[in-house]
């Protein structure tokens, strides 16, 4: 009797699992073999299942599409898939480099020592994660054009640096809340200074929180929107404008658009497979052990 | 003692103000002029009609009182968000607690768990529009084997709202999911054993042990998912522009319109001071309120 109340159990639970399962990866299944489909194929309904899989979507959106000019010569015309991933890595590296650089210290401090005004200086930079970023646009906007940094990589990069500042700091105050501060205390000991002792000590003993909390920041920037569609054009678009570019008022290139958004995510989703642990126990400031 | 010797003594001396200085330097700037440029826009008409910026007092701030479509996206936000969140934590509830025990190929299933939340907003928000597609699209498709002619989905005023809160949830879920997983595993084990000789039932120690033990995990993912929530921009921009007619027009992206649409820049900023101020104090009052132990102890 029990044993059939467990197998029945176990059952209901796998089929709990599974629905679980197809909402969460249907509509991806759904995408990828779009993407491999060409445009004639790709929306037709009722869908075909069994389809000859084809790399053109994502040729074209690597390398361009080549069509015919008015004259009737072939001319190769990209839309600049590359150069937008290009500007991401650049913006997205930068950004990271400079958030870390400045917000690891500042949490080694608010982790380690006591001083004044300190839980005011704490509560300050939580709040400026309360504030929804369309918030601080216009006030933005206004600023970029009288410094000429509209559509700039610089002022991307100096605006997700401003954005990640007190996420790397709430995540990296939780890493650095773990480790004991005999460690610390001992360097200074040893004849470290306390520069020493961040450098040599804490920096190293925390690499595996340095690099989750690098990695979601980058995750932040590459997948950034609001700033890259107000505040770029042209030169400094990025790869979530690049998606929206097979929209336009004539058609939706919903093949190469699925080629391009497949190309877009893999990146993110081998950084949140391999540090989904470390995430955790960052996002939630240590208040959760990944 | 060399100079270099010297300043590197004085800075020694001053590290913890060295330690904080860039950072709290870069928000610092940020965060004065954002809150000075925003009270003084938004004192100010500046639109198409006044080109620079003009003195007007509060009139910015009486016109917001008798917006209705303020009132009406305000509204909105807060459905949206109350949804969003009471739905992401419930099924990532859920899904944590079928998953803790000992099944075949549980790593596997609890990497694709996760899988939505590593997807690019804005691509899964396209992806989605695939899916919704009333006549190309594949559920409308299915939904019609089975007989059912389905709905218009983000075509229709009625269901607009509902399919960006779907994709919103399918998108955040695996976080809740990952987190109520870490905070499950660290329970502690003889509580449940003390449990199960007094006889209680499953669902006894479930809400009356696991849910209270998991209190300052929930909190915790309360407070992270409404402040995100309150951002929601990506979806609603490129899914539905806030339609059809204004039924999925959250406060956001009203602010977006009013500033970027149509120019009105003065009171775009005093909308903005208005949303930055219910989430400052929102967020204040919830942490002091809940006592949930963020950041700061």
């Amino acid at each position: 009797m029990t044993n059939m109340k467990k197998t029945l159990g176990n059952i209901l639970i796998y089929f709990m699992v599974a629905i679980i399962l197809i909402f969460a990866l249907f509509p991806l299944w759904w995408i990828a073999n779009i993407s491999f489909k060409t445009s004639e194929e790709a929306l037709v309904i009722p869908p075909k299942l069994i389809y000859e899989p084809t790399l053109k979507n994502y040729k074209e959106v690597l390398f361009g599409v080549e069509r015919e000019d008015n004259e009737g010569r072939w001319v190769p015309s990209t839309k600049g898939f590359m150069k937008q991933v290009g500007n991401s890595l650049v913006v997205s590296l930068t950004a990271t480099f400079v958030a870390m650089l400045a917000g690891i210290p500042a949490a080694y401090a608010l982790s380690k020592f006591k001083f004044k005004k300190k839980q005011n200086i704490s509560f300050f930079v939580l709040s400026t994660r309360f504030v929804p970023p369309i918030v601080i646009v216009i006030p933005l906007f206004v600023a970029f054009r009288k410094l000429g940094l509209m559509d700039t990589k610089l002022g991307l990069i100096i605006l997700y640096v401003f954005a990640n500042l007190s996420l790397v700091i709430w995540m990296m105050k939780g890493f650095f809340d773990e480790m004991p501060n005999e460690l610390a205390e001992s360097a200074r000991v040893d004849g470290c200074g306390q520069f020493g002792a961040l450098f040599k000590i804490a920096v190293p003993v925390t690499l595996h929180g340095i690099a989750a909390s690098a990695i979601l920041v980058m995750i932040n920037c590459w997948n950034e929107f609001l700033f890259a569609v107000l505040f770029t054009a042209k030169n400094a678009k990025t790869v979530t404008l690049a998606v929206m570019g097979y929209v336009t008022v004539r058609e939706v290139a919903w093949s190469n658009m699925a080629a391009a958004g497949i190309l877009i995510t893999i990146p993110v989703l081998i950084f949140t497979i391999i540090s989904q642990k470390q995430l955790v126990q960052g996002l939630t400031a240590g208040a959760v052990k990944g | 003692m060399s100079l270099s010797k010297r300043v590197g003594a004085w800075l020694e001396k001053r590290y913890i103000g060295c330690f904080l200085a860039p950072a709290l330097c870069i928000m610092g700037a940020f965060a004065l002029y954002i809150t000075v440029a925003l009270i003084y826009l938004s004192l100010c008409s500046w639109n198409t009609t006044s080109p620079a910026p003009s003195f007007i007092g509060i009139s910015n701030y009486l016109n917001i009182l008798k917006d209705t479509v303020f009132w009406k996206s305000l509204g909105r936000t807060m459905i949206f968000v109350v949804c969003t969140v009471t739905g992401e934590i419930v099924l990532g509830f859920i899904v944590a607690y079928a998953l803790n025990r000992k099944i075949r190929g549980l790593g596997v299933i609890r990497t694709l768990v996760i899988v939505p939340m590593a997807v690019t907003p804005v691509v899964a928000a396209m992806f989605w529009k695939i899916m919704y597609d009333p006549s190309l699209g594949p559920i409308n498709y299915f939904l019609s084997l089975l007989g059912i002619r389905g709905p218009e989905w983000l075509g229709s005023t009625s269901t607009a709202l509902i399919s960006v809160l779907i994709v919103n949830i399918w998108e955040w879920m695996p976080f809740s999911f990952l987190t109520i997983t870490a905070g499950l595993n660290a329970l502690p084990k003889d509580a449940y054993e003390a449990a199960m000789i007094d006889g209680a039932t499953k669902f006894q120690t479930l809400f009356k042990l696991t849910i209270p033990m998991l209190k300052q995990v929930l909190l915790t993912l309360i407070l992270l998912r409404t402040i995100d929530a309150m951002k929601a921009f990506d979806l609603v921009f490129t899914m539905t522009r806030g339609g059809p007619g204004e039924s999925t027009q959250l406060l956001p992206y009203y602010i977006y319109l009013k500033g970027f649409q149509w120019f009105d820049l003065g009171y775009a900023a005093a909308l903005s001071l208005v949303l930055l101020l219910i989430c400052n104090y929102g967020f204040k009052f919830f942490i002091n309120k809940t006592g949930v132990k963020v950041f700061y102890d």
